[in-house]
């Protein structure tokens, strides 16, 4: 089982941690992170999901607004048509083992990951210059590469990612630790701290970082630990395999969300109504609905149903018990729910997490996972209404209810400290910290 | 090579300069928007709510102005249970900033307006009396140090990847010309940098890099790789440091100590200590944090030390038989203290603090007077 996104994207930049702005940052030491969920891939082109552990850098990125700011590239300029985009590389950066970034250098985990998304598309590298061709408009083409998986790495002989980051990768056993060095000679600054050490599969609390997993049993914490909350950053939502359209409608008005809220997540969460949560979207309240168990039964009152099935991620004690609540809101209004762990379920229950701070390309990824895809295409990500209406749209093909968004929790010792000085969100990141000795 | 037109169409969206809308404006916009949703002379009643980080008397003040503009339009505003149509309206938030949502409903039909609303700035807090600070210029790019040359006609900021002369002109400090730094190593993630005046120009110390520099007859710089020593204060001009390459730290040889910085013979220490030469803890110190700078004592003949303090504030303290004494009331910033330097002109410092609220680096310059 691979490591939540949340997680990752938690890690790499968490958000709203007070900032220590007396003391300067202090160079040194390790900082040991404990997380209860193993990593068993650390290649960025296989998944998304080990790339803002900061080895490897995109050429742009998004900041805590949205915004595409310069990276690894330094500015790009495309034709008017925009199916061709030339950008420029940074000079003088350096790859973990020495070797300067170049066009060429660049290119094939690039292509790799742009392929994906756009079949036809065509790279072509000059120096410190990349063109980017396609038959066809690529208007999303800064926000595809500011995505962890258009990440910039090689790879060594062992596999394991040559990126650029701040970090290089020292030891590396899958699923059970990951070891990083601060890399010298990173272009932004070298990181404070020597090493990070990741220990997985198991969160004792007596690391300078832990996370906190929502289970079923409340957690004792070590005197002085200071708990940080990221915003909502995972969504947990029931997909419909093969639901009839009035059968989900009425389980939808089934489910009762703040008991879910209060007691299985002990307030931690929030009820989602909408695909995106208040902080991203701004209008997430518009989504709000009561349960009307009394419409519910009305609805199928003529159906003659048969018993849907449950399935839900194994090893996720929340899931579980999630699903067992929803199937008693549903045997409420005259729904047999069987709450299966794994397996093709007329239902799944599904954790989402959010890649980005950008409302446009999450909801065109949530677009994607219901084989909706066109439904975002033309969005104008600019106008707010225009997202709201895809939201509803999406929301009504029937085959997605939002259940609850998740933030990730973590503890972190005394000793932890936030070193960033220019920051515009609050956001803390690895090369960022640094510990007291 | 970089393009002036990319860089001001790409490069500019780290500093976004969105012009603030007024609650007036907005107010007005907003009510256009819903009358088109209404029928001509609707009978409306208004729900307001304010889910954003917007202050409540703004937030009323916003509501008055809207009630107001959809007066204008045409819209009768009722209390009555029952109105032909109902107006929701929020004050919300997201990254981009605040979102003014819409909802009007009638009749079981449900149409949504929304507006981005880009807010004022917040004002700063004000500084009180006896330490005393003038603001010199701000920039969203690190200053690392500053000059004021030239009869404080002339400014030089040391920023983390260039130097640039200002003239001031009509009361506005106006660009004259710029000159690159290219260090040897890339500087520390807290990037540190003291400048300072030298016959037949200035000198640029940086973590790893020494750089010469002349303004006339243009502006010029030339750098090479080491840590030079170079006098660290003012006031004991025998007193000479180095930076320590690729961290935020400099060393003095004798007594062999690193520090962040140093003031009156105190150092304040990567272990959250402030000491004196002998490596002794200063009583009196403990909420100082790792920016210090020597400063006159103007009513007395104790040294005196500036100290950010926890809280982003500075305050003036006096060391007397081995003890630090506070002298003045602390002074509120704007944001956390990225910079404090001592200055040739002996009642002032060099502060730079990073203000929260606009992202920008604000230098200044400290000065302290007797409260007579």
């Amino acid at each position: 089982m691979r490591l939540p996104a949340c997680a990752w994207l938690a890690l790499s930049s968490l958000l709203f941690f007070p900032l220590d702005g007396a003391t300067r940052p202090r160079y040194g030491g390790t900082l040991v992170v404990d997380l209860s969920t193993p990593i068993t891939s650390l290649d960025p082109s296989e998944s998304p999901l080990s790339l803002p552990l900061p080895i490897a850098e995109t050429l742009v990125r998004l900041n805590s607004r949205g915004e595409i700011e310069p990276q690894l590239a330094v500015a790009w300029q495309r034709e008017a048509a925009q199916k061709r985009w030339r950008i420029s590389l940074r000079p003088k950066v350096v790859f973990h083992d020495g070797e300067v970034l170049t066009a060429v250098n660049a290119v094939p985990s690039l292509l790799a990951a742009l392929k994906k998304k756009y079949g036809d598309i065509n790279i072509t590298a000059g120096g410190q210059t990349i063109v980017i061709q396609s038959d066809r408009a690529l208007p999303d083409l800064l926000t595809d590469l500011a995505s962890p998986r258009a990440a910039i790495f090689r790879k060594a002989e062992n596999g394991s990612p040559i990126g650029t980051g701040p970090f290089r990768v020292s030891s590396w056993e899958p699923g059970r630790r990951i070891t990083l060095s601060a890399f010298e000679d990173y272009w932004s600054g070298r990181s404070f701290l020597d090493s990070v050490v990741i220990n997985m599969g198991a969160s004792r609390g007596r690391s300078d970082i832990f996370d906190v997993p929502f289970t079923a049993t409340r957690r004792i914490l070590p005197e002085g630990t200071r708990i940080w909350s990221s915003r909502p950053d995972e969504l947990i939502a029931l997909v419909s395999a093969d639901v009839q359209p009035v059968v989900w409608q009425a389980l939808a008005l089934a489910i009762d969300r703040p008991p879910i809220v209060n007691v299985l997540t002990e307030r931690r969460g929030e009820a989602a109504y909408g695909l995106l949560p208040q902080w991203l979207s701004g209008y997430a309240f518009l989504f709000q609905t009561a349960p009307d168990a009394a419409r519910a039964r009305q609805m199928i009152a003529q159906l003659r149903l048969n018993p849907l099935t449950l399935s839900y991620p194994g090893n996720d004690s929340l899931a579980k018990s999630m699903a067992d609540r929803i199937a008693l809101n549903a045997r409420d209004v005259g729904i047999t729910l069987q709450p299966v762990l794994h397996g093709n379920g007329n239902l799944r229950l599904i954790r989402w997490p959010f890649e980005s701070v950008d409302a446009a390309t999450e909801l065109t990824r949530v677009a994607a996972m219901l084989g909706a895809s066109e439904r975002s295409n033309s969005l104008d990500a600019a106008r707010p209404e225009a997202l709201y209406e895809l939201e509803r749209a999406l929301l009504d093909t029937n085959r997605l209810i939002p259940l609850l968004f998740l933030p990730a929790v973590y503890g972190l010792n005394p000793r932890v400290h936030d070193g960033a000085q220019k920051n515009d969100s609050g956001a803390l990141h690895l090369e960022t910290i640094w510990v007291d000795p | 090579m970089l393009r002036a037109g990319l860089w001001l169409l790409f490069g500019m969206n780290l500093t976004p300069l969105l012009e603030a809308q007024p609650a007036p404006q907005m107010a007005g916009q907003l009510a256009a928007r819903i009358s088109s949703l209404l029928q001509r002379r609707a009978t409306v009643s208004l729900d307001f709510q304010n889910l954003s980080s917007l202050a409540p008397a703004e937030s009323s003040s916003f509501r008055s102005a809207l009630e107001s503009e959809l007066r204008k339009t045409g819209t009768e505003l009722v209390a009555t249970a029952q109105p032909e149509w109902r107006v929701r309206v929020a004050i919300s938030e997201n990254p981009h900033g605040l979102l003014l949502v819409a909802e009007v409903l009638s009749a079981g039909n449900r149409q949504v307006a929304m507006l981005p609303w880009s807010t004022p700035l917040l004002a700063d807090a004000s500084p009180r009396v006896r330490l005393s600070q003038r603001a010199i210029w701000e920039q969203a790019d690190p200053v690392l140090d500053f000059l004021l040359l030239e009869s404080d006609a002339e400014l030089l900021v040391l920023g983390a990847t260039n130097v640039t002369s200002y003239r001031l002109a009509n009361g506005k400090w106006t660009a004259r010309s710029v000159a690159s730094l290219t260090p040897s190593r890339p500087l520390p993630r807290d990037p540190r940098g003291r400048l300072q005046t030298a016959p037949g120009g200035f000198r640029v110390y940086l973590p790893g890099t020494t750089c010469n520099g002349t303004l006339e007859p243009t502006l010029r710089l030339t750098c090479a790789p080491g840590n030079e020593m170079w006098p660290i204060d003012p006031r004991d001009p025998g007193l000479q440091a180095r930076w320590v390459t690729d961290r935020n730290m400099l060393e003095l040889e004798s007594p062999s100590i690193r520090f962040f910085t140093e003031a009156a013979g105190l150092f304040a220490t990567n272990d959250n200590r402030v000491v004196n030469r002998s490596g002794e803890s200063v009583p009196g110190a403990e909420a100082w944090s790792s920016d210090l700078a020597s400063i006159e004592n103007p009513c007395g003949l104790n040294a005196a030390v500036v100290a950010a303090k926890t809280g982003d504030q500075v305050q003036i303290y006096e060391v007397a038989n081995g003890r630090a004494v506070a002298s003045s009331e602390p002074l509120a910033l704007s944001g956390s203290v990225t910079a404090l330097w001592p200055v040739e002109t002996r009642d002032q410092a060099t502060l730079v603090v990073r203000n929260p609220k606009t992202g920008n680096y604000e230098a200044s310059r400290l000065r302290v007077a007797c409260a007579q």
